[in-house]
């Protein structure tokens, strides 16, 4: 049984009291005038509240699970924290209102009017917002996985460090949005609109990205690895240390690139040089990683870098710095590397380093083949100095280990292969 | 009463053993041993410690090894001793997942782990990967 029915909540709305933490489950509050009431940890679960009245309300917090709010007016309304799951927004106005960390899993926002609402933080998985209005919305570090966005407007909208997983975003509109690196990966973004957006270390692995709009864009250090390109525009594009295959690029549309670090559009590059400047950029030099170049995709600050499968790197010199975190699924021969403090380095399954030398406080993960046998007349031993050496299952590791004064933190999974000589500190 | 017991030879920690230890059941030490031992299941205790000659199926140590190990497979933490070298099948040693503190401290040692192509393969006694029934396989068919 609800604490008041609709007339008594009515009443209290036109004398301004305050419904906090009120139980109006099963009160049918449809088209009612609620503007700047006071529901606050409100229990409005399930509640009709089509074509309500709800500007400048505040419902933080509040529970609206599965509630009804199709065309409801709820612009400039506090709901951060509310529990929207399941609930039906369609052609909602929420224009200007705050649904920071709101849980809107599920919920359907089809038509709805987000234009300047925050969202950072919500979880989204799941959610409907097919068509919706979003200019200008801050969607930072939402959670949008399995989303649809279909048709969406995001024009300028601020996607940073969102969640976006296998999000449908076909046809949407993200001319000038911030998307710096986000998670597209397997996204369904056929014939979106990325004009001059930012898209600074997004991963689009795997996405569709047939037709979509690049111009302007800057995509520097994001991931396009298996992610389809036919038809692509790539006009004025910034696409320094960029991970893909040349093989992508046969069927874009690009008249100039800017392949250069800075990417201030004053070096561009013609379109039909794109490949074969894009292939250049991926043979790099040995020295070219450390400023990003080669395959590597640095997506943070500090440093987050990727050598794909089936390229070889050969008598390097690389340094990583601190916190860096480095993938690596290439081959490695004959080359030295320093790991700054705590950086991670990564041979994934692919990868095989030869004759290659690590030195200094990292955390080494090998699933893959590390042979530095040949170093240690040479140079000492293959590896110097890791904080963590961990060989997983698949990993072959043949060579030698220098700990540190802290020893080393030692794991093996049970399959791994090993010939090591290990060494206490000097 | 059953007699599916597990016979396993435990030395207590306190206890110290010098010489050649071999036995078809499993041996628990949280003693010291010096010395060549074998046995299908070595279970070595975090008071234990197992030098010398050591040849198993199975091996867990929590303690302290040192000498020349051979073994199907090894689950090791604890520590393991300068000149030490561990050949086996298999080998499992877990991350720590609290800083500071190690799962295995390892001295200056070489790991022999699986088929690694130009390394001899891991050699395990024959009479004790006989199921502990005391006959050598070998010997079994007339070779």
């Amino acid at each position: 049984m609800a604490d008041y029915s609709r007339e008594e909540i009515l009443d209290k709305v036109s004398k301004k009291e305050s419904l906090e933490r009120a139980d109006l489950r099963d009160v049918a509050l449809d088209r009612a005038n609620l503007e700047g009431v006071n529901l606050r940890r409100s229990d409005l679960e399930g509640v009709n509240m089509e074509e309500c009245i709800l500007r400048n309300a505040n419902l933080s917090s509040a529970n609206l699970r599965d509630a009804y709010l199709v065309r409801a007016n709820l612009e400039g309304a506090n709901l951060q924290k509310a529990d929207l799951e399941g609930a039906n927004l369609e052609g909602a106005n929420l224009q200007g209102a705050d649904l920071s960390r709101a849980n809107l899993e599920g919920a359907s926002l089809e038509g709805a009017k987000l234009n300047g609402a925050r969202l950072n933080y919500a979880q989204m998985e799941l959610a409907n917002l097919g068509g919706a209005s979003l200019e200008g919305v801050q969607l930072a570090n939402a959670d949008m996985r399995d989303a649809y966005l279909g048709g969406a407007k995001l024009s300028k909208a601020d996607l940073q460090y969102a969640q976006m997983e296998k999000a449908n975003l076909e046809e949407a509109d993200l001319t000038g949005a911030i998307l710096r690196e986000t998670n597209l990966r397997g996204a369904y973004s056929e014939g979106a609109n990325f004009t001059n957006a930012v898209l600074e270390g997004v991963i689009f692995e795997g996405a569709a990205l047939g037709r979509a709009k690049f111009a302007d864009a800057d995509l520097r250090h994001s991931n396009l690895r298996n992610a389809t390109l036919a038809g692509v525009t790539m006009t004025g594009a910034k696409v320094f240390g960029v991970v893909a295959k040349e093989d992508q690029w046969d069927d874009i549309i690009v008249d100039w690139a800017d392949f250069t670090e800075e990417g201030d559009g004053k070096s561009k590059t013609q379109g039909a040089d794109f490949v074969s400047t894009f292939q250049q950029m991926l043979n790099g030099n040995g020295n070219a990683v450390s400023t990003g170049a080669s395959t590597a995709a640095t997506t943070q600050e500090q440093g987050k870098r990727f050598f794909g499968k089936g390229d070889v790197l050969r008598n390097a010199t690389l340094e990583f710095g601190e916190k860096s975190i480095v993938e690596i699924e290439s081959r490695f021969e004959n080359c030295s590397i320093t790991l700054g403090d705590d950086a991670k380095l990564t041979v994934g399954p692919n990868g095989e380093l030869k004759g290659c030398q690590i030195v200094g406080a990292g955390e080494i993960t090998i699933h893959g083949r590390f042979m530095g046998e040949r170093r240690e007349d040479e140079e000492g031993p293959s590896i110097i100095g890791p904080k963590i050496m961990f060989v997983g299952k698949s990993g072959f590791v043949m060579g030698s280990i220098r700990q540190p004064k802290q020893m080393t933190n030692f794991g093996f999974e049970k399959g791994c292969k090993l010939s090591l000589k290990i060494y206490k500190a000097e | 009463m059953s007699d599916k017991t597990v016979k396993q030879t435990i030395l207590e920690n306190g206890t110290e053993i010098e010489g050649a230890v071999k036995s078809k059941c499993a041996i628990v030490v949280s003693g010291q041993i010096k010395g060549e031992v074998s046995a299908p299941t070595l279970t070595v205790t975090d008071t234990g410690v197992l030098q010398g000659k050591v040849k198993a199926t199975q091996l867990s140590s929590q303690g302290s090894l040192a000498g020349e190990i051979e073994a199907d497979s090894v689950e090791l933490s604890g520590s393991v001793s300068d000149n030490t070298i561990i050949r086996a099948n298999t080998m499992e040693v877990k991350l720590s997942q609290s800083s500071g503190k190690l799962q295995v401290s390892f001295g200056n040692c070489e790991l022999q782990v699986g088929d690694t192509s130009d390394k001899k393969q891991p050699k395990v006694d024959p009479v004790v990967a006989a199921n502990g029934n005391g006959h050598h396989p070998e010997a079994k068919h007339g070779k």
